[in-house]
């Protein structure tokens, strides 16, 4: 993911991030994967990017952290998605397919009628 | 990954430690910040490797590929822990906010809880608040802020000559001066502007619709200079103020909006003073006053106001010192490089007069700073008004040392409560916080309702103490806003301090395993300390009052010779100006219809009348030479109408008064007044004498009558004769009636009798536009002013002083009796009867008086010298203020003390021994 395009992105990031917290309190380095792994790594994000995602929302009270232990048994910051982060979400989620559905549309359409 | 590590113990170390200040060190400290970061992205990097391992890497490659899929960490490192700190500092701030929150809502569901208490504590703080923001609402018009509207108050001066009136004199420091002296100041390149000004009262309008005004004779460069915007219209300037010019006029804004209710066609019509029309060219902003504080209501163009008010000599005149000079500086000038110049203009200018020996060769010119308040001239008033000023702190200073007494009282009432929750490890910050709330909220409350009755009781004292003022400003503005919060947050933490530390004393613990009864008396000292504190305040204040009481008595009880209540003083207003004898005429009408007027017991007039005018004539003595000579100057000739000494109530002291005869008759005749008689001939043969009166044949002496008071109720002596009217050597008219009706408060309304005076006189004369008439004792009481002043507020705050001081006993006592109720069940069981327990309370509240009474009466002795030079004869030190004060406050003491000494001789032994 190229720099420039990081603002482009910044909002669509922060809602993969709440995506992949949907299922339960997860560590960055879970979340990372999990989205690696669902889009086939055709989205090159940056793991950099993505902690700054998680802190960014944190601070803004979407994300509540803990330190918890790992499954491996060291220590790791597990983050969970608080009721304002899932509203955020789903506002963000409806506008994003509003969005996408549109530019389909036109992606899509016919010749235009003369 | 040991770096972390080794963080982490010291981390937790400083955990550990927790003492007092942890709480202070963790706010400024964002430690473990770095080590979450860290440690956060070790666990992402060291999981990510191990997964490119296990897919098959080398961990060279894997490490590689997971700093790739990284991106820039030290700059993500950067962004992290910026992000972090935020996160950190927003969460602090928010459970603080929580905490404070919580605190709040604890302490006002508290204060609900004991009502009568709150209201008792905001009472008291609000009084001592009110009267702060009270007088500095004065202060600051009188001292701090420069009149309104004026650009770079700093930089305009007033001038003033400070010089001796006559050899051997005392130098005085004047403004009054002639034109020609402020012709020689605009000639000084240290001033960029001089202007001229001068107060005149004025009549606009005829009949039934004249009005009196308040005008101000200014100057072309008047307004200029001052840098004020007109907000209608323009404001004059030099090019207006031309001799020979039409009349212009500025009217202020209050005026406007009182007599032309704000409409903007007034500009160009004009305004008649009975000299020919002045066309109004423009309103001041509000609450322009000019350089002065007065309400001022119109400003006319001086040159052609000169001529008409004072005739064609007021330019040339040297010997009228009747008008005032404002200056800007110019820019980079230094005061006193002004001065040296204008001093040396004013020598020059004044050279004749020096040479002639009749001015001061070694008159000094000063520039005085606009507030007049901080220049030798300030007034009484002003100077009254800063002690006031101090005053109103010590009232807040007993106020608070009486809410610290009682919330003290409480916080002792509550150890248990206090003890519990230090047990529980509530951190002594977290308690001292939580007292300190609770005195801040009661501050703010007292602060809001002292800023309610400030609003109008200030509004109410500023306007009946120093009426003069143009109080245009609400008595609350911002910047008492500002100083009044300022004295809460003060007041609060005053108040708070002593019960707060009491509060969160670790010692407070061991309050758990006794009951209140026990021995130990905590807070005890503390709080018989804060009442001889407030003991020794009030008696401060309480001898201030006495002292201006005294003085005001004083004042008041001082002899004029007559009575002015009951005097009127009435000036007749002409159109134009008319001959002598129409003016004489109206006199002789007046003096025989007026007396028909209900409520109107005698008539006179004279030239030369008592605090409105002094004229005296060039006199010699035959066998008298030179005629001694008083600081008060040269003998005041008066020419009187007939019945004058009778209308005054001045007594003959010896020979007789004048008779219709002399009046009407050819024979010259004067009466002299006692000084007069007593330093012209000291041999007491004064009947018979002869006076040559502005170089007329000899006038005889028939009568010697009792001094009167003439411009001055301060004055020392001064000479005085009297020549009926008919014999006035100048033959000018005479200047004023004198009109005794009842004293106030009987015979007919003094309003009706004024309103019926004025119809009347209107009738004697056509060209009479109006009469102006008022009370004597308005020209008389500004002087006694700065007495009342300090009489009326030095007994108010001390009598609030004394009450709050009072109520701080009584609570003190209270207590004590509360916790002492065992003491006194033992010493009732034990056979002491209703007087031992009555002396027991009773002894305390006199032990405590008595130290505050002898710590007041010590600092009276050492400061009220300082007060002296403000009172009126009466000495600082006045024994019987002192012991009056004293007495008053053991008094209080008994009466404070008797009901908690009643209650005591009511507890049953019983009972009391079974209390906890």
């Amino acid at each position: 993911m190229r720099r420039n395009d990081l603002q482009l992105l910044q909002g669509t990031l922060d809602m993969l991030v709440l995506k992949g917290l949907t299922f339960g309190p997860r560590h960055g380095y879970a979340v990372a994967r999990w989205i690696r792994e669902q889009t086939d790594g055709t989205l090159d994000i940056e793991d950099g990017a993505l902690y700054t995602a998680l802190h960014r929302m944190e601070k803004r009270g979407w994300l509540a952290s803990e330190w918890g232990t790992s499954e491996n048994n060291r220590r790791a910051k597990y983050y969970a998605l608080t009721d304002e982060g899932r509203r955020q979400l789903e506002a963000n989620a409806r506008s994003w397919r509003l969005y996408a559905d549109a530019v389909f549309q036109v992606l899509e359409a016919g010749e235009a009628p003369a | 990954m040991t770096r972390s590590k080794d963080r982490r113990r010291r981390s937790s170390h400083r955990r550990s430690s927790r003492n007092l200040f942890a709480g202070i060190r963790r706010r400024f400290h964002l430690p473990d910040l770095e080590r979450d970061v860290d440690d956060e992205l070790a666990f992402h990097f060291e999981r990510t490797v191990e997964e490119l391992t296990a897919q098959g890497l080398s961990p060279s490659e894997a490490r590689a590929e997971a700093r790739r899929r990284f991106g820039d960490e030290s700059r993500y490192r950067r962004e992290l822990e910026r992000l972090d700190r935020r996160t950190t500092l927003l969460r602090r701030w928010k459970e603080r906010l929580a905490a404070l929150g919580w605190d709040l809502g604890y302490s006002c569901r508290r204060l609900g809880r004991s009502p009568a208490l709150g209201l008792g504590v905001v009472l008291t703080l609000a009084l001592g608040l009110g009267a702060n923001a009270t007088m500095f609402g004065i202060l600051d018009r009188l001292l701090l802020q420069p009149p309104a509207h004026v650009a770079e108050p700093e930089a305009v001066r007033r001038i003033a000559v400070e010089r001796r009136p006559r050899e051997g004199f005392e130098r005085v420091v004047s403004q009054g001066m002639s034109y020609p002296d402020i012709r020689d100041f605009q000639a000084a390149g240290s001033f960029s502007r001089v202007a001229a000004y001068t107060r005149q009262n004025l009549v606009l309008g005829r009949g039934a619709d004249a009005a009196p005004v308040s005008a101000v004779l200014a100057s072309g460069e008047y307004f200029q200079m001052l840098g004020v915007q007109p907000v209608v219209g323009r404001l004059f300037g030099p090019a207006d103020d031309r001799a020979g010019a039409p009349g212009v006029a500025v009217l202020s804004h209050h005026f406007w909006q009182r007599s032309f209710d704000g409409d903007r066609s007034v500009i160009g019509r004009t305004v008649d003073f009975g000299h020919g029309p002045y066309e109004v060219v423009g309103i001041a902003p509000p609450g322009f006053t000019g350089v002065d504080l007065e309400r001022i209501d119109i400003w006319l163009s001086l040159q052609t106001a000169g001529q008409d008010l004072r005739g064609e000599r007021w330019r040339e005149a040297r010997n009228w010192y009747w008008i005032y000079a404002v200056a800007r500086l110019a820019p980079g000038v230094a005061v006193e490089q002004a001065e040296a110049e204008a001093t040396a203009l004013h020598l020059i200018g004044r050279r004749e007069q020096i040479e002639a020996e009749i001015y001061d060769p070694e008159a000094e010119v000063e520039a005085l700073p606009l507030i007049t308040a901080r220049g030798p001239l300030a007034s009484g008033e002003s100077w009254v008004a800063r002690w006031l000023a101090g005053v109103s702190l010590v009232v807040l200073l007993i106020a608070c040392a009486n809410v610290a007494n009682l919330l003290l009282a409480r916080t002792l009432h509550r150890r248990r409560e206090f003890g519990i929750r230090l047990a529980l490890g509530i951190p002594r910050l977290r308690l001292l916080r939580q007292v300190l709330i609770e005195s801040f909220l009661l501050a703010i409350l007292a602060g809001a309702a002292a800023l309610l009755t400030t609003r109008w009781l200030g509004q109410i004292l500023r306007t009946t103490l120093l009426p003069d003022v143009a109080w245009t400003d609400p008595s609350v503005t911002a910047r008492v806003a500002w100083v009044s919060l300022g004295l809460c947050v003060l007041a609060g933490l005053l108040t708070g301090i002593l019960p707060g530390l009491q509060a969160s004393r670790p010692g407070l613990i061991g309050a758990l395993k006794a009951g209140a009864g026990t021995v130990c008396r905590p807070g005890t000292r503390t709080r018989n300390t804060l009442t001889v504190l407030q003991t020794a305040l009030s008696v401060v204040l309480l001898v201030g009052a006495g002292l201006f009481v005294r003085s005001l008595h004083g004042v008041r009880s001082i002899d004029l010779g007559f009575d002015p209540d009951g005097l009127l003083l009435v000036e007749p207003v002409y159109d134009g100006s008319p001959p002598d004898a129409q003016r004489k005429e109206l006199h002789r009408l007046a003096s025989e219809r007026l007396p028909k007027v209900p409520g109107v017991e005698r008539v006179t007039s004279s030239m030369s009348v008592p605090f409105w005018s002094a004229n005296s004539v060039y006199l010699e003595i035959p066998g008298v030479d030179p005629i001694p000579r008083l600081p008060t100057g040269t003998p005041i000739l008066h020419a009187v109408a007939p019945d004058y000494f009778a209308t005054l109530g001045l007594q003959m002291r010896r020979g007789r008064p004048f008779t219709p005869g002399d009046h009407d008759g050819p024979r010259r005749v004067a009466v002299v007044s006692e000084t007069m008689a007593r330093l012209v001939w000291p041999d007491g043969d004064v009947l018979g004498k002869c006076l040559e009166i502005a170089k007329t044949p000899c006038t005889e002496v028939v009568g010697v009558v009792e001094d009167a008071g003439m411009m001055s109720l301060f004055e020392s002596e001064v000479m005085q004769y009297y020549i009926p009217l008919s014999q006035s050597p100048s033959g000018d008219p005479p200047e004023a009636l004198l009109v005794r009706v009842g004293r106030a408060g009987e015979g007919p309304d003094p309003d009706t009798v004024v309103t019926a005076l004025r119809r009347e006189l209107l009738t004697l004369d056509p060209d009479l536009r109006y009469a102006e008439i008022l009370p004597l004792t308005e020209r008389i009481d500004p002087q006694a002013r700065s007495w009342r002043l300090g009489a009326t507020l030095f007994t108010l705050f001390g009598v609030l002083a004394l009450i709050v001081a009072a109520m701080g006993l009584y609570s003190v006592l209270a207590f004590a009796v509360t916790q002492r109720t065992q003491e006194i069940g033992i010493r009732s069981a034990l056979g002491a009867d209703r007087k031992n327990l009555v002396g027991l309370v009773l002894g305390q509240a006199l032990r405590l008086v008595a130290v505050g009474v002898a710590i007041g009466l010590g600092a009276v002795w050492v400061a009220a010298p300082k007060l002296e030079p403000l009172l009126y004869r009466t000495p600082a030190r006045d024994l019987w203020i002192l012991g009056s004060v004293a007495a008053v406050l053991l008094l209080t003491a008994l009466l404070a003390g008797s009901l908690p000494a009643w209650r005591a001789t009511r507890l049953d032994p019983t009972i009391a021994l079974r209390a906890e």
